[in-house]
């Protein structure tokens, strides 16, 4: 196993109390030139950047304070990656674990052989590949397909503030519902009327939920972040410029575009046909973020999908 | 209204349940062969320098092949993955993927050549 390999420890967090949230941050606002139609190219980019988790169905942030690792690159650059995303973190109005000693829960690691990383990663820490029904998706989620890339297993927390990693086998015996017997079928089969039968469901977990349709009281926490990145792919790029691509991994579920994104986005850096992408996180990257930790984190998916888009666009005025 | 908390069943891992029903199949060398979402464990080893031999280690067949197939073992404590000690003497594997789609990549499944 390489060194890298080694150091992808990953650690329990339940543990961990969540961190209360400040005030949310005070908007800013931002110009953006070049784009006619801001709130257009806003809706897009939010229709087409954003991804909902799995089990509960919504878009996830953090919810414990972020505690970053960073591994294989020399003392000062890792210093230089862990404090940038702590500081967009804070900046942004996401929960930052400042301890010096924290669980870390963000691991970005640089190594030459990020496929057998992850290889190692499906064998020993399959969940930290993210939700998967089968071994064909963890295969197909393995892939190393990007010069930095991200896997995002993520927590599902009900109403009761219950939080259960999603994918993970629930308590041992799983759940037993208990439902009536059925109705009789034909005139003198009725031995079962009135007695119930009991329904092992030995991977089904429990959700309490309000029962409402614009917010059930369900959220989605990151549970888990690893960011993999391959030095040999990113000789070109500042390491400034990395950092602030990471940061933006590691506080949203962003999958970056093939091709180039119409709003000025660091996601550009890797894309297909950009000319100049930005060196660094730009007033969309960050109103995006804001908008995301200041959401309503039990609303249903499209009512989040509204209010990051109605935050962006109050922050994001078009040149006139 | 007041609140009332419902209870909502979420059922994970539908295709994984034929093969939590039945018990895991044993072996002192898994070579990941069958089918790659059934368990397969590899009966306890004695680690170097121990008496005591260590875990039963569980993985499903889709991990055990993909552990030949970069020429790889699990640890006799079953801790960490380790290159393969018996690599050299094993018939080599042929692995693919199967199936899939657009969004889906196939299955890795491997046999015994």
């Amino acid at each position: 196993m390489t060194r890298a390999g080694r150091i992808f420890i990953v650690l329990l967090l339940s543990g961990v109390p969540a961190a209360a949230q400040d005030a949310a941050p005070p908007t800013e606002h931002v110009t953006v030139t070049g784009i006619k139609d801001v709130e257009a190219a806003v809706t897009k980019f939010v229709g087409n950047r954003t991804v909902a988790t799995r089990i509960a169905g919504k878009l996830a942030r953090w919810r414990q304070g972020v505690c970053p690792l960073v591994a294989g690159l020399r003392p000062e650059a890792v210093k230089l990656i862990t404090q940038r995303v702590k500081e967009v973190a804070a900046q942004v109005g996401a929960p930052v674990n400042d301890r010096e000693s924290c669980k870390p829960n963000i691991e970005i690691v640089f190594t030459t052989t990020p496929q057998v990383l992850m290889d190692n990663v499906t064998i020993l820490y399959p969940f930290a590949l993210g939700y998967h029904d089968n071994s064909a998706q963890a295969a197909q989620m393995a892939k190393v397909v990007w010069p930095v890339q991200a896997w995002y297993s993520t927590a599902t927390d009900d109403l009761r503030g219950n939080v259960q990693v999603d994918g993970a086998k629930p308590p041992a015996g799983g759940t037993v519902l208990n439902m009536p017997a059925p109705p009789p079928i034909q005139n003198g089969i009725d031995g079962m009327a009135g007695t119930t039968l009991a329904m092992n469901m030995p991977d089904a977990h429990i959700v309490n939920v309000t029962g409402g349709r614009l917010n059930d009281g369900v959220s989605s926490d990151f549970y888990h972040i690893a960011i993999v990145a391959e030095p040999a792919k990113l000789l070109d790029y500042q390491i400034g410029t990395l950092a602030d691509y990471i940061a933006l991994m590691a506080l949203s579920q962003t999958p970056p575009p093939e091709a180039c994104e119409e709003l000025p986005t660091i996601l550009n850096l890797f894309a297909k046909g950009c000319d100049a992408p930005p060196k660094t996180l730009t007033g969309v990257d960050l109103a995006y973020l804001r908008a995301l930790y200041k959401m309503t984190a039990t609303a249903n998916l499209r009512g989040q999908r509204d209010e990051v888009i109605y935050q962006m666009d109050k922050s994001l005025v078009s040149e006139k | 209204m007041p609140r009332k908390a419902f209870i909502l069943a979420v059922f994970l891992g539908f295709s994984a349940l034929p093969a939590l029903a039945q018990q895991p199949a044993h072996a002192s060398h898994p070579d990941g062969s069958g089918d790659p979402d059934v368990m397969t464990c590899r009966t306890p080893q004695v680690p170097p320098g121990s008496r005591l031999p260590g875990p039963e280690v569980c993985k499903l067949n889709s991990q055990w092949a993909l552990l030949r197939k970069n020429g790889e073992d699990i640890s006799a404590d079953g801790k960490s993955i380790i290159p393969d000690p018996k690599g050299s003497n094993v018939t080599p594997m042929s692995c693919s993927y199967q199936g899939g789609g657009a969004s889906n990549g196939g299955q890795l499944v491997c046999h015994s050549q």
